[in-house]
């Protein structure tokens, strides 16, 4: 964590919320992931779906909604696993996949997969698969839910011969309150809020009343 | 300056180093490439004894050209010409002819003293001129190949050289680097850049999408263009605007291009820096800039610099020693003997450049990553418009029996010191450096974002890399694999493209030796800048399309300096030089302890800059 403290060297009062409000960020700034899924990877006996959703390679983002891409290669088999979590306040979330594989695929959906429709309540997917520049550079995506709906992570294999079974993988979601990765303010933050601006307040009546 | 004693003992070290290097190596440089290609880099480089003045002057590519289009050049050698790459068909040649043509157009530069008269000459020849800059002494333009001799003949002219390319090193969305960087927190706190205005330079920014990021709200209201330099390309300049208004919302930007050649570029940083911008960023390359002094680009960072501009540039894209990813090697040139007998035999002189040891010489590089811009340069510590040490540049496949490509001009004395060359790579693909006439010099062989099986560090050049300028590394905003937090430093490695320093400098801006007299690297000749200066994030998203993450020292660059404009609205009466310990002193190390030359000073966080400017 970051402490920081704005000395702005006149107004000692506006100093002293400045100094609150910077513990205040600070403090929101290090809200806890949603999800955190580390996993061995598919496995031949997890379930299967017929057909895959295309890559196209543009990950879904807040601005707008993806486009369903489609489903390819309809009578294949491909082994699948589910993850889902409620999202709580954090209606704008971004899903990290950290994967060497370019084997499996990560999707989305809004309250629950059908693995025979792949198009409903489809969100949005990381349009590519694997790390990038050689492995490093895990994939991000984004897409935007209801408050305290639930998230529904797919994770597919893609070549339909097994060649993304056993590929390790970890994913992170994370939920904003808005587009600016502003966190869901958890409850002991709230509360030194609520201190914080009652602080300033008494010490403005307090100047109010010298003032007089 | 040189006496006689040292040119005696510089010719005496230059013969003891032929001869010796004849005696140990002659037979491996012979084995390394074929008779064949011997015998075709020989034609080369006699066929340079027999260019007239004005042939000198010229791009050598475009004297074989000619030679070609006449039909008295070998084919094995007009084939490794490459002339697609440097020469438009006109309308009238017989397509598929594939030989080059007089009626051919080039996109040239001409290095004059009198701009006026050049552009009048190249009008009267039938040519286009696209660009006259007094201030530089360049004349851009567009003329058939058989009229470019005519234009080197003109006594005012220095040089006529290919205009070369360049890299670019990538509202309703909001980059990762506004917590990454703690930018968020200091706008929170009111702190948002208003009052600075951030010049931007990349190849282009539309009108239309900058309209649309208005409207989004991925811009502010006032974000504008310098009439007439908007570029045309892939709108990369709009999502760097992007970027700099997510970490400083209250800023104003204004974009112009780097397109149009190094002498516009270079007038358009100074169309910022009067255009009020106290931040300037790009994240241009010109393959041609020179490697061991500031050329025109540089320059003008040095002018905005002195007028109070704070200068970013991305470091580069072209990979760096620590992750084995380098595709430049730079050294002192150093003889692993002749060509070869059917050399000697032709009358013509010229040594190999050894890129081993003493101990295990080998006489050419080998590319093991391609380049998809097919470039590879060769530069010297000559100066610009002076250079009399006559280095060539070739390319063999991978068994070394085919000449593949080829830059053999001539340097005698008006020329800059460069070869450069556009071809088709193949992996195992084998460059040779040939020493044609004269000293041995400090090289630097770039193959611009390909991979050299024998490598250095020292990937940033050019105005990117410039005392002036700050360079900045990229690392991923998600390096540490954590989410969305503030970097930490140790945990955030660059990343393995980023172009790594250190950066040497021969000579000073105007042409004259820093230590005259020692242009080696071995001897510790001129000034070695710490390069880069800083890092800051990639990956991140915009909303421009294509750039959804936006990778590279190109985002990178514009994180920085947005956390530039954050400190110059907290700390209004700091100087370029306060600002910039500002953000090196209280940058996070990452990578090698202290200041190293993948990252720098570190990764600059907005916080801790303010922190500093407000109390140093």
């Amino acid at each position: 964590m970051e402490s920081f403290t704005l000395n702005i060297l006149r107004g000692a009062k506006a100093k002293l919320g400045l100094v609150l409000a910077g513990a205040l960020f600070t403090f929101a700034s290090q809200a806890t992931p949603l999800l955190e899924v580390n996993s061995t990877g598919l496995t031949a006996g997890d379930s299967t779906q017929l057909g895959r959703i295309s890559r196209n390679g543009v990950p879904s983002d807040w601005s707008a909604p993806k486009l369903f891409p489609g489903v390819i290669n309809a009578t294949t088999a491909y082994q699948f696993e589910t993850f889902s979590v409620n999202v709580g306040q954090g209606v704008f979330l971004q899903i990290l996949i950290d994967s060497l594989s370019a084997n499996t695929f990560v999707s989305a959906y809004l309250g629950s997969y059908n693995p025979t429709n792949l198009a409903l309540n489809y969100l949005g997917d990381a349009g590519a698969s694997g790390n990038g520049f050689g492995g490093v550079d895990p994939l991000f995506f984004q897409v935007q839910v209801p408050a305290y709906s639930t998230l529904v992570l797919v994770v597919n294999e893609t070549t339909g011969a097994g060649l993304g079974l056993l590929q390790p993988f970890k994913i992170l979601v994370e939920g904003f309150v808005d587009t600016e990765f502003t966190d869901v303010p958890e409850p002991g933050t709230l509360g030194l809020a609520a201190f914080a601006l009652f602080a300033f307040f008494m010490v403005r009546r307090r100047t109010a009343r010298n003032a007089a | 300056m040189i006496t006689a004693s040292h040119l005696v003992r510089r010719v005496a070290l230059f013969v003891g180093l032929a001869f010796g290097s004849f005696v140990s190596f002659v037979s491996f440089a012979q084995d390394a490439i074929s008779p064949e290609a011997q015998a075709q880099i020989s034609s080369i480089l006699k066929a340079k004894d027999d260019f007239n003045a004005a042939q000198k002057k010229l791009d050598s590519r475009f004297v074989f050209a000619v030679k070609a289009a006449a039909g008295v050049l070998d084919p094995a050698i007009t084939n490794a010409l490459n002339s697609g790459w440097f020469l438009q068909a006109d309308a009238t040649n017989n397509p598929g002819s594939g030989a080059p043509q007089l009626s051919d157009i080039a996109k040239i530069e001409i290095s004059t003293s009198d701009t006026d008269a050049v552009a009048a000459a190249v009008t009267a020849a039938g040519g286009q001129v696209t660009g006259k800059y007094a201030e530089w002494g360049v004349v851009a333009a567009e003329m058939q190949l058989g009229s470019l001799e005519s234009i080197a003949a003109l006594d005012s002219v220095q040089q006529v050289s290919l205009a070369t390319g360049f890299q670019n090193n990538v509202g309703a969305l909001t980059s990762q680097g506004f917590v990454s960087h703690n930018a968020k927190t200091t706008v929170q706190n009111g702190i948002d850049g208003t009052g600075v205005t951030v010049g931007v330079i990349s190849d282009s920014a539309s009108a239309a999408r900058i309209a649309a990021l208005i409207a989004s709200g991925d811009l502010p209201p006032d974000a504008s263009v310098i009439p007439g330099q908007a570029g045309s390309g892939t709108d990369e300049g709009a999502a760097m605007m992007e970027i700099v208004h997510d970490i400083a919302p209250g800023a104003k930007i204004v974009f112009a291009t780097a397109l149009g050649g190094e002498s516009n570029f270079a007038n358009n940083i100074v169309k910022l820096q009067q255009a009020g911008a106290r931040v300037i960023v790009d994240d241009i390359s010109y393959l041609a800039e020179a490697a061991f002094q500031d050329g025109p680009v540089a320059r003008a960072v040095n002018q905005v610099t002195a007028a109070g501009v704070i200068y970013f540039s991305s470091a580069g894209n072209s990979g760096n020693l620590t992750f084995g990813t380098s595709g430049t090697w730079q050294g002192d040139f150093s003889s692993a003997g002749p060509v070869g007998a059917p050399l000697t035999s032709a009358g013509a002189t010229g040594l190999v450049h050894n890129f081993g040891t003493a101990g295990s010489p080998q006489a050419f590089d080998v590319l093991t990553g391609v380049n998809a811009n097919g470039v590879i340069s060769l530069k010297w510590s000559d100066p610009l418009l002076g250079s009399t040490n006559d280095y060539d540049l070739f390319i063999l496949n991978s068994t070394g029996t085919t000449l593949k490509a080829f830059s053999a001009g001539v340097q005698s004395g008006t020329q800059n010191p460069l070869e450069i060359l556009q071809y088709t790579p193949a992996a195992g693909d084998r460059i040779v450096v040939v020493l044609r006439n004269g000293l041995p010099r400090a090289l630097r062989l770039d193959t611009h974002r390909g991979r050299l099986s024998i490598a250095t560090s020292g990937a940033t050049f050019g105005h990117n890399g410039a005392a002036n300028t700050m360079t900045t590394a990229a690392t991923y905003w998600n390096s540490a694999r954590t989410g969305t937090k503030p970097f930490v430093g140790a945990t955030n490695p660059v990343e393995q493209f980023n172009s790594d320093g250190p950066r040497k400098i021969f000579f000073f801006p105007d042409g004259t030796p820093i230590t005259p007299g020692n242009l080696l690297f071995a001897t510790n000749g001129g000034v070695t800048l710490v390069k880069p200066d800083i890092t800051a994030a990639d990956g991140v998203s915009t909303k421009t399309p294509g750039f959804l993450p936006f990778f590279g020292t190109s985002a990178a660059a514009p994180h920085a300096a947005g956390i530039a404009a954050l400190v110059l609205q907290a700390a209004p009466w700091a100087t370029v030089a306060q600002v910039k310990a500002a953000l090196r002193q209280s940058a996070l190390d990452n990578m090698a302890a202290g200041v190293d030359r993948d990252s720098g000073f570190g990764i600059v966080m907005a916080t801790l800059a303010i922190q500093y400017a407000l109390t140093h």
